[in-house]
């Protein structure tokens, strides 16, 4: 009899426990971090990768994106409304939201947050100006230094206002936001891990740079620093629970050891390597397992306008033709990316593939040197940090330019010690690898404009000949609504100030390589290639 | 013997002081600005001028240095630049495990390099010589990284034995534990080897030998006592070192220790971080060699600190 208790307990527990725990297992999926590791996780304060690929799994803003489209799509706000001047956005937010802290959201949650995104001391990431630099009382939060001329008294430091007025909570569950101009670019910019909702009051009691409170599919539960985070699935969450319950994001520094990681069955998703390209692509099971996916992006060089020899317009359109960007591509890159003659990579509608403005010459680039006052050809020192690809692009293209007189010197140093140097305009040429913070032309395009979200250093890029014509494209495209006309303006900015004055030299629009494990389904990665836990499905195998 | 010991500990002060000043100089000496590193990269003036006010780079340096010691006085290291957290809490978290790892591999290079040592010099010019010999030559011009790749590989891909990279007191340890102690393991063996042969033609092991001490006594009690002082000597450098050299190894075997702490640190410009890691190895160093002076006398009684 006894025997037989334990025997049907037992029988009970097997029954009962195990598919619970194999269920656990197997809803359970481990990555990697990209690069390293996070540094803070205070969305406010956010401002690489690593960092995002948390933020965007445990937070939302009040618009999200599309994953395939990238288009601007309801997230916390259900939906909105836009003045007909362009300027005034008015927000309903979605009801019944809670906070992984029980809270529910309304609409002073929303005012909290961009106040303390605006606020000096906490927003301290750049998605903070991209977010709210063209918001009404942004200068009035941020009140710019008083410059002092020698010899006068420091004046009185203006004290800055608490609270950005453009923000402004209609009732309870309505936002209003407040544009200084018309920018159609605004709800792109939402969805930047800068405008993810916390609620209100959370940071004075809540350190998020190393925890977190959010309405995201995903919550916080592990942040070992150099080991590991956990996100646990928010059972709670307005979307419906996500089918994966658990997330390990382990931080693995090295991209080979990812990769071996994969192959013993570890991790669940890896980015390729460069350099193990060719041998997964020939691998039988690696191959099956491979996606591919291009990324906004464009690589470009930018260039020290006030330079000498680079400042002349007709030795950069030399030198971009010099450039044999698809050997550079074939070569270096394995086949991942596309050539760029111009700033907007494909996926954008502004891209435009029939526009070739450089295609590799090096006869006509030597002509053209020498038109420059080069004849006998020109010493050139590209600028980099230490990224082996981008090191590897670089030497290809000095060894395409050399036939067009071009003599390049390729000088990679610690990024720290680069970006220094290009912040003090202290160089002569550079490459930069811009990802697009969001889908729009205009991310690209404030490239060729000193002050801009995209780059404050000016080397010559607020006073080049031509830059007003660049600026007024600029302002005009920014202020239209998405549509034929806004395009034409991007690519009219576009052909004046990259294929007419090659004010930045750009190279080619990037791809990333995945390994995909087969029993991760639905859609792990969106067409950022941002991971998304809450949109994977599981049992592909 | 007391007084000594008082005595040097006093000297770890002055020590300290002046490494921690080199090192917070030559920081700020080194091009490149945290502030931007923060900033993710970006050329956003408004924002790194916001995080140099934050982090007080904007006072002069004498001012920064100032307030760094009069925290340090109290044990106050401050707050890492890059991850947001004291750099105390973020020592302690990493320094036992780059500790449990040297001490493993210290403990696998010992273990195997002295006896392999003692075999060499004992069966000179043998098979087995030739053997440990090998083994040493292997260990210092082996690159670790490449050995630990193919350790990954073999035990962790192919065999599936053993977790390719991790943290973990456990199986975790193997791998990263054998890739580090190789450098040392060999240092071990020819030290021993090399050591014992020297002692071995010394007069006393002769005298020993023709008293007609056995062979095996003559070489456990009079030998390898005295041919262990070397080997002492360069086993506690070699350690200290082994802490900061562990750095490779914690990259591969994504081991969260504090040598990968401080070269992500370096490359961040993160001041306070590296400041407080170069304290611990600074102080670690210095512990070490006092420890080793003080079992000197242990062994050879003609060493006395009184």
């Amino acid at each position: 009899m006894n025997l037989l208790k334990h025997g049907l307990k037992f029988f009970l527990l097997l029954v009962l426990v195990l598919p619970l725990a194999i269920s656990a297992q197997d809803s359970t999926i481990t990555v990697a971090f990209a690069e390293a590791q996070p540094g803070t996780l205070d969305p406010a304060a956010a401002a690489n990768a690593d960092e995002f690929l948390v933020l965007r799994n445990v937070y939302e803003g009040l618009i999200g994106y599309d994953p395939q489209t990238l288009e601007p799509v309801p997230a916390l706000a259900e939906s909105w409304t836009v003045s007909e001047d362009g300027k005034v956005y008015t927000f309903t937010l979605r009801d019944g939201v809670t906070f992984s802290d029980g809270s529910t959201l309304d609409a002073a949650d929303v005012k909290y947050t961009f106040d303390r995104l605006a606020d000096r001391d906490t927003g301290l990431s750049y998605t903070a100006g991209l977010i709210l630099s063209n918001v009404v009382g942004w200068a009035d939060v941020r009140p710019p230094n008083p410059t002092v001329a020698e010899g006068t008294p420091t004046p009185e430091p203006i004290v800055p206002a608490e609270s950005i007025s453009g923000v402004e909570v209609i009732d309870e569950s309505t936002v209003q936001i407040t544009l200084a101009s018309p920018a159609s670019t605004f709800l792109s910019r939402l969805t930047l891990p800068g405008g993810f909702i916390i609620p209100e009051g959370s940071g004075e009691t809540t350190d998020f740079a190393t925890s977190s409170v959010g309405t995201g599919a995903y919550m916080l539960t592990e942040n070992t620093p150099a080991e590991q985070v956990v996100l646990t699935a928010n059972a709670n969450y307005w979307g419906g629970a996500p089918e994966v319950q658990q997330v390990t994001i382990r931080v693995i520094p090295e991209q080979s050891v990812q990769l071996i990681e994969f192959e013993a069955g570890n991790l669940d998703i890896v980015r390729v390597p460069q350099a193990d390209l060719q041998r997964v692509q020939g691998d039988a099971t690696l191959s099956g397992q491979y996606i591919e996916i291009p990324t906004l992006s464009t690589f470009h060089l930018r260039v020290n306008l006030n330079d000498p020899v680079m400042g002349d317009p007709l030795v950069r359109r030399a030198f971009s033709m010099a450039i044999d960007r698809q050997a550079i591509i074939d070569s270096v890159l394995q086949g991942q990316g596309v050539p760029a003659d111009g700033l907007y990579p494909p996926g954008l509608s502004a891209f435009d593939p029939a526009s070739d403005p450089f295609p590799y010459d090096p006869e006509a680039a030597r002509a053209l040197l020498a038109e420059a006052g080069y004849p006998n050809g020109v010493d050139v020192t590209l600028r980099t940090g230490q990224i082996e690809t981008e090191v590897r692009v670089l030497n290809a293209i000095a060894q395409t330019a050399a036939p067009a007189g071009f003599n390049v010197t390729v000088n990679s140093t610690e990024r720290s010690l680069w970006d220094a140097d290009r912040g003090a305009c202290n160089m002569q040429a550079g490459s930069i690898a811009w990802g697009l913070d969001y889908p729009d032309p205009e991310n690209v395009a404030a490239l060729v404009l000193a002050g801009s979200s995209a780059s404050r250093t000016n080397c010559g890029y607020g006073t080049y000949e031509g830059v007003d014509q660049v600026q007024a494209l600029f302002t005009q495209g920014l202020a239209q609504a998405p549509g034929d006309e806004r395009i034409a303006t991007f690519r009219a900015l576009e052909q004046l100030a990259v294929s007419e004055l090659a004010t930045v030299i750009p190279v080619y629009h990037g791809a990333s390589s995945y390994l995909i494990n087969p029993r991760i389904g639905g859609a792990p990665l969106d067409n950022q290639a941002a991971m998304r836990f809450a949109n994977i499905t599981l049992g592909g195998m | 013997m007391v007084r000594y010991f008082v005595g040097r500990l006093a000297q770890l002060i002055p020590t300290v002081f002046g490494i921690v000043t080199v090192v917070f100089l030559l920081m700020r000496v080194l091009p490149g600005d945290p502030a931007l590193v923060l900033a993710g990269f970006r050329d956003d003036a408004e924002t790194v001028q916001t995080l140099r006010a934050q982090l007080k780079l904007d006072e002069p340096i004498l001012n920064q240095y100032v307030a760094f010691m009069s925290d340090l006085t109290r044990g106050d290291l401050g707050v890492s630049f890059a991850q947001r957290r004291p750099v105390t809490s973020l020592i302690a978290q990493t320094f036992p495990n780059t500790a449990v790892l040297a001490i493993s591999a210290m403990g696998i290079a010992v273990s195997l390099g002295i006896p392999l040592g003692i075999i060499s010099a004992l069966r000179r010019n043998s098979v087995w010589d030739f053997l440990s010999r090998f083994v040493a030559l292997i260990g210092v011009s082996i690159p670790i990284f490449w050995l630990g790749i193919q350790l990954q590989i073999l035990f962790g891909l192919q065999l599936a034995i053993l977790p390719v990279s991790g943290v973990g007191f456990d199986e975790h340890l193997i791998l990263p534990a054998v890739s580090a102690s190789m450098g040392m393991l060999a240092l071990m063996t020819r030290m021993t080897r090399s050591s014992l042969l020297d002692v071995l033609k010394q007069d006393y092991v002769r005298t020993a030998r023709s008293k007609g001490l056995h062979s095996r006594r003559v070489i456990l009690l009079h030998a390898l006592k005295n041919a262990f002082l070397p080997v002492l000597t360069v086993w506690g450098t070699s350690f200290a070192g082994l802490l900061s050299g562990t750095l490779l190894v914690e990259f591969i075997f994504s081991w969260p220790g504090m040598g990968r702490l401080l070269v992500q640190s370096i490359s961040a410009r993160d001041y306070p971080m590296v400041q407080g890691i170069v304290i611990v190895f600074a102080l670690t160093y210095a512990v070490m060699s006092l420890i080793i002076d003080m079992i000197y006398p242990l062994l050879d009684s003609r060493i006395s600190h009184g």
